[in-house]
């Protein structure tokens, strides 16, 4: 069921990498990165992709910009004027007006901004490489975006070198913008940003969506930022989805017994509240070789001998979050916040 | 409370390049207790790494310590000024890994990928004691097993690559510990690593710190692992000091306006979601532009013109541990004028 407002809807998404080996490099096995991953996003909605490192967050967002092919599922994008698009299935020469609506901003802002161009130039080139108005025009459109961004004009002709992280990091936000996109994908956006400088980044993000009704899949580790951003949150554990919830929900109750883990490791800023952690035991799972049955089971409280057989598929929760946990009905798991 | 392991007194380490001068450490002091952990914490340029490479003498060239005392009580009870002693000499490189320990933020590039963990940790423990190859083996296989990497004795003959981010961590950990120092120094030691990671990291310092009675400074930009781990801390602001206390204090009653702001900025977990965070207007200014008077003053609140720009605030000391370095707290020095 996709209603007028999902922008980007994803079903059964997988991206298998294989693995060769031997002189006829033969496939051997495959890296399961993204395996089974569904989800949906409303105009003017936050979706954040939470997760350990190799979880497949960052692999999921590369499918839906089609940065790389991905192996099944389908990818409905609906672009601004209403067409609906199969992201998935689009041949790659038919990629760049999809593009025009689907930016990115990236993680460093370091090095995702061209050293030898300026700022207008930067900003401006989206609108060139797709032909969007003249010269002039253009300059206009380049005016328009530092003053969203909240940068003066003035900065216009200068090189990137000038800016500090959280400048560069407004002007990577402009140049996404100048195509007036339904969809940006922010990979870890503020995690190289100090601090008092986050805080800006995080909020200018908040007030643009307001402002222009912009959809984002917010990619992050660091959930004290996610829970500042998300409408929605969604939990992935080597290549699928355990839990997707309302952010409030999620933090609150939780459903999963990964989630709750994440949780409870998060550091507080309040040495009043030095909780007892869970502590997880052992390692992320290895994606090219997951262990059968529920794959956070070897690391889980709460695991039974059901959990080393069966895969648990995302169903609806009580309150309307969705979890893929056997013992989810059963379990009450602490979430933060609960105490005050 | 017991001596002090190690006091820090008005240490200043400035880089001289070409273009002028950084002052990168700009009169820190603090004092470092037997089991307790003092917490370091600011944003990038504060000084926050340069201050710990400055107690081990390993700061780079252009860089040098230029004045005030590092007193480290040694084992035999001597108190020696780290300052005063050559950066290159035997005494340094006893204390360098012998009393005080290090672990780095990047555990991929901290560690030698030609050689196996086990003859990195043999040889970091052959370097301070005297023992045969085969005794320091079986040490390091103890060591290992102390950090809690599993199957040590298979484990000490693999190399760094085969290791996660955290294992690496916990190996960074073993090498620090090989001759049993009594400070360990960690400088954002879990900033790489993943939050159930950095848990596990944070729970295994704490506990090694138990077992020792190891003092610990630990270095972060992370107010929430200052929150989880630090009994005391000290916040810095551009080579600055600006306030210290216990970490109750800091974070329940913070007098500082730049502590304050920090505090606010932050986003946590127990926020209400999509909610505004307070920010600190502006951005930290180059190093080589640093605002004259107190540092913070282009970026502060509660900014006395004609006071905080023109001269540098002392400190003040408003309870027995709890120092603040603002004119909110203390007299102008010549600033009537």
């Amino acid at each position: 069921m996709t209603t007028s407002q999902t922008v980007l809807s994803v079903e059964r998404l997988k991206k298998y990498f294989p693995i060769r080996r031997g002189l006829l490099r033969r496939v051997v096995g495959h890296v399961k990165a993204v395996d089974d991953v569904s989800f949906k996003i409303d105009r003017g909605e936050t979706l954040s992709l939470v997760g350990e490192s190799g979880c497949g967050k960052t692999t999921t967002s590369r499918c839906i910009l089609r940065a790389i092919q991905p192996s099944a599922g389908a990818i409905q994008f609906r672009t601004n004027d209403g067409r609906e698009v199969d992201v998935a299935g689009l041949p790659r020469s038919e990629l760049r007006p999809l593009r025009r609506q689907m930016q990115m901003i990236f993680q460093d802002p370091y090095s995702s901004l061209n050293p030898r161009m300026t700022i207008a130039d930067i900003i401006g080139e989206p609108l060139l490489v797709n032909g969007v108005g003249d010269l002039a025009a253009r300059r206009k459109r380049v005016a328009e975006l530092l003053d969203v961004v909240q940068l003066p004009l003035a900065y216009m002709n200068r090189f990137p070198h000038a800016f500090s992280g959280g400048q560069r990091q407004r002007i990577g936000i402009a140049r996404a913008l100048a195509l007036n996109p339904a969809l940006i994908v922010a990979d870890e956006p503020v995690s190289a940003l100090d601090v008092s400088v986050q805080a800006q980044i995080i909020n200018l993000m908040l007030e643009l969506q307001d402002r222009l009704g912009l959809a984002y899949l917010f990619v992050a580790h660091d959930l004290s930022v996610v829970k500042h951003v998300s409408h929605r949150v969604a939990v992935m554990y080597v290549g699928r989805m355990v839990e997707i919830a309302a952010t409030a929900t999620l933090f609150r109750a939780p459903k999963h017994p990964y989630t709750e883990a994440l949780l409870s490791a998060v550091p507080v800023p309040d040495p009043r509240q030095r909780a007892k952690r869970i502590v997880l035991e052992g390692e992320v799972a290895d994606p090219s070789n997951v262990p059968p049955g529920c794959a956070f089971h070897p690391r889980c409280r709460y695991a039974q001998a059901r959990c080393k057989q069966e895969i648990p598929e995302l169903a609806p929760a009580a309150d309307g979050s969705m979890v893929a946990c056997h013992r989810a009905a059963e379990l009450n798991l602490l979430g933060v916040g609960t105490t005050s | 409370m017991a001596e002090p392991i190690l006091s820090v007194r008005g240490l200043e380490t400035f880089f001289r390049p070409d273009e002028g001068i950084v002052r990168a450490v700009d009169g820190a002091s603090f004092d470092l207790y037997p089991g307790r952990t003092l917490g370091i914490v600011g944003e990038s340029g504060c000084g926050k790494s340069v201050t710990a490479r400055s107690i081990l003498r390993i700061v780079e060239r252009p860089g040098k310590v230029e004045r005030g005392e590092v007193l480290l009580r040694r084992g035999d009870g001597r108190v020696v000024d780290l300052v005063t002693i050559d950066d290159q000499s035997a005494e340094m490189r006893d204390i360098r890994g012998g009393e005080i320990g290090y672990v780095f933020q990047e555990p991929m590039s901290s560690l030698s990928s030609f050689h196996t963990i086990g003859n990195q940790v043999v040889e970091a423990i052959r370097l301070h004691r005297a023992m045969s190859a085969k005794e320091a083996r079986a040490r390091a296989i103890e060591l290992l097993q102390l950090v809690g990497i599993p199957r040590p004795e298979q484990r000490v003959d693999s190399y760094s690559f085969e290791l996660s981010g955290g294992l690496r961590q916990r190996v960074m950990i073993a090498l620090a510990l090989a001759a049993e120092p009594s400070i360990l120094i960690a400088d954002e030691p879990t900033t790489a690593l993943d939050v159930t990671t950095q848990a596990q990291i944070l729970e295994l310092i704490r506990k090694i710190q138990v077992e020792r009675n190891l003092a610990v400074i630990l270095i972060t930009h992370d107010m929430g692992v200052i929150a989880e781990m630090a009994d005391s801390v000290s916040v810095m602001y551009l080579g600055k000091v600006v306030e210290s206390g216990s970490v109750d204090t800091i974070f329940h009653a913070p007098r500082h306006p730049y502590t304050q702001a920090l505090l606010r900025s932050i986003p946590s977990v127990l926020a209400e979601p999509r909610s505004r965070l307070a920010t600190i207007a502006g951005s930290i200014p180059h190093p080589y532009a640093r605002p004259p008077g107190c540092p913070f003053h282009p970026r502060c609140q509660s900014f006395k013109p004609g006071v905080c720009d023109k001269s540098a605030p002392t400190v003040t000391r408003l309870a027995p541990d709890h120092e603040v370095r603002c004119f909110l707290y203390g007299e102008p020095a010549e600033a009537a004028s």
